[in-house]
């Protein structure tokens, strides 16, 4: 028997769609408990959600904590992809990227207590050096409230994903643009302006998007270096959902989707800026 | 005499001490148009750079309407330069890509779109404005791409074999449509390509360019008939080369099945192929003895790898003219 190409792409997306059924079932899941109470339909958790200020404090140092990591990232990526290029192509140097890609974030985050705490290697050091002349004068960095802990993790864990996301834009870029923009009476700026930036900026931008996805709803990192208050999100909602009142379950889920849609906003917003230069760049190369 | 409108004296280049090209030196007209051809990797591409600014002269100077440009950046030189690809922006419109040099004159937006419509109008791609490059044929975007340089009104404009990525068909339109709209706006050019029948037909000079070196400089004409060595007679004429001094045109020679007598010139051949152009037969033959091959038009049919006798007439046996370059 032979398949259509409609059916052919229907069997060969099943996979895909069965795994992907999973979190889809969890989102609906979180999504019907938020909305529900003894069986019926309301609103009730995200009004009490909404009344809360631990909620708005958390949801907002959330997203400043992840807009600083995602563009701190993104800038040092690629500053370094574009400083280090020719050496990072080669396998030493794809080795010393990939090489930070391979701890899990909680040993990373582990790494930054162990030398920026307080009592850390740093500030020992600082202290035999003299520079400082106990522990306590040295700042504090971790579990602090500005959140600078998390960020130095997810900066030093991001950055090298985000050279890898760009390395392959570095590799093929024509010089021909570059020398075109030149000729035509162009400066540096212009060169990389025109002749760099337009193929950088969807791939940056879709690195963001991971990135901040991640950052804004992942929870070990912020729960190893993260301050009593405020909280991060996912540290919030994770205490609601095991705290012992049954009551703040419902919250916990609310304000999960309440990331989601956060998420979700970001990412369309993102993707229809970007779409059409997308398809003008890969359609017109040459 | 007036002085020359673009003049290159004593140029040289070289990486890591390996000399690219070495003391090159040529004069044009306004308005006039050089063809650069010879084989890949002699060094024409890297001449066409110094030019642009893109890599600088190790020694030498390079002058335009009498100013001397040789330390200039290839931004602040008047040179603008057309890339084997069209390297059109792919998020601008065809509108925006041809004004995007003007934008470096700071010229008010709206004289650039102007200036660029009438550059579009020019080319032939009016109605194309607010088109995307991806919208284009081949054919289509290097043109724009030729609008897109001479918008910035350059005092030189190079061209690096802009047709090699097209069509055959499409090739030959452009080089007579291109070689029309530089003569008629006055445009001094060089263009460099690898294929001498593109440089005779650009060119109202044409420049044979052999390890860094122009064999030899002259009337397109000229260098066809008159090869000034043995390698501009191999890779520019259809010539057989008798030895590195003479030549006999491939007009005068002929070819029959039995030897001829009283003929100065006789060697055997083996016929290798046959091709039919402009309702002539011609035929490749292999002479063993000069280890060459050559193309000769005859009426005889022969069939493959027939013994065939090439001649000529001791008359038209001719010495290089061994002239280097030249001058004005």
């Amino acid at each position: 028997m032979k398949l259509s190409e409609t059916n052919k792409a229907w069997i060969l997306l099943t996979p895909a769609l069965l795994f992907l059924s999973l979190p889809a079932y969890g989102l609906f899941s979180a999504i019907w408990t938020s909305l529900h109470e003894n069986g019926s339909f309301t609103t009730k958790h995200y009004r009490t959600l909404f009344q809360q200020e631990t909620f708005w404090e958390s949801i907002g140092y959330s997203v400043r904590i992840t807009l600083l990591s995602t563009v701190l990232s993104l800038v040092l990526g690629l500053l370094i992809t574009r400083a280090f290029s020719p050496f990072i192509q080669s396998t030493k140097g794809k080795l010393s990227i990939w090489l930070p890609m391979l701890f899990p974030h909680f040993v990373w985050g582990y790494i930054v207590l162990l030398l920026f705490e307080q009592s850390g290697l740093i500030s020992h050091l600082l202290v035999e050096m003299g520079l400082i002349s106990s522990t306590s004068s040295f700042p504090i960095i971790t579990n602090d409230q500005n959140g600078i802990g998390i960020i130095l993790t997810y900066v030093g864990k991001e950055t090298p994903f985000v050279v890898l996301m760009l390395l392959p834009i570095y590799a093929k870029q024509q010089d021909g643009y570059k020398d075109l923009v030149q000729t035509l009476g162009g400066g540096k700026w212009a060169a990389f302006k025109d002749a760099e930036w337009p193929w950088v900026s969807p791939v940056l931008l879709e690195a963001g998007i991971i990135l901040f996805a991640f950052i804004l709803s992942a929870y070990e990192v912020p729960f190893l270096l993260g301050a009593t208050f405020p909280e991060m999100i996912s540290v919030l909602t994770y205490d609601w959902f095991y705290s012992g009142d049954w009551n703040e379950r419902p919250l916990a889920f609310a304000a999960m989707i309440i990331t989601s849609v956060l998420i979700g906003i970001m990412s369309f917003i993102a993707f229809s800026a970007m779409n059409r230069k997308r398809m003008l760049l890969t359609k017109g190369q040459g | 005499m007036t002085p020359s409108f673009i003049t290159v004296e004593h140029t040289s280049k070289s990486f890591n001490k390996e000399a690219i090209f070495s003391n090159l030196s040529f004069t044009l007209n306004k308005g006039d148009i050089l063809s650069i051809v010879g084989p890949s990797g002699s060094g024409k591409t890297t001449l066409l750079r110094c030019l642009a600014g893109l890599e600088s002269f190790s020694t030498g100077k390079f002058l335009i309407n009498g100013k001397n440009v040789t330390a200039l950046e290839a931004n602040k030189r008047p040179v603008s330069l057309v890339f084997q690809h069209p390297l059109l922006f792919p998020h601008m419109t065809i509108q925006e890509n041809v004004a995007y040099g003007l934008a470096f004159q700071r010229r008010k937006k709206k004289e650039r779109l102007r200036h660029a419509q009438e550059l579009i109008n020019q080319v032939g791609l009016t109605g194309y404005e607010k088109s995307f490059p991806y919208e284009l044929s081949g054919g289509q975007q290097q043109r724009v791409s030729l609008a897109r340089s001479l918008a910035i009104s350059p005092n030189l404009l190079l061209l690096d074999e802009p047709f090699s990525s097209l069509d055959v068909r499409l090739r030959n339109e452009m080089r007579t449509w291109v070689r029309q709209l530089l003569k008629d706006q006055e445009i001094t050019a060089i263009f460099v390509t690898h294929d001498k029948e593109e440089a005779m037909q650009m060119g109202d000079y044409v420049g044979v360019f052999e390890n860094g070196q122009f064999q030899q400089i002259g009337e397109p004409e000229h260098v066809y008939h008159s090869p000034a060595n043995a390698f501009v007679a191999d890779f520019f004429g259809d010539h057989l080369l008798v030895d590195q001094e003479t030549f006999i045109p491939v007009q005068s020679l002929f070819l029959s099945r039995s030897k001829p007598k009283q003929v100065g010139s006789v060697w055997e051949g083996i016929m290798k192929n046959k091709l039919h152009v402009h309702g002539h037969s011609l035929y490749q033959v292999f002479i063993e003895d000069l280890n060459q091959h050559v193309t000769v038009s005859s009426s005889i049919n022969l069939t493959i790898d027939e013994p065939i006798y090439v001649s000529a007439h001791p008359d038209s046996v001719q010495t290089f003219t061994n002239q280097q370059q030249r001058n004005g």
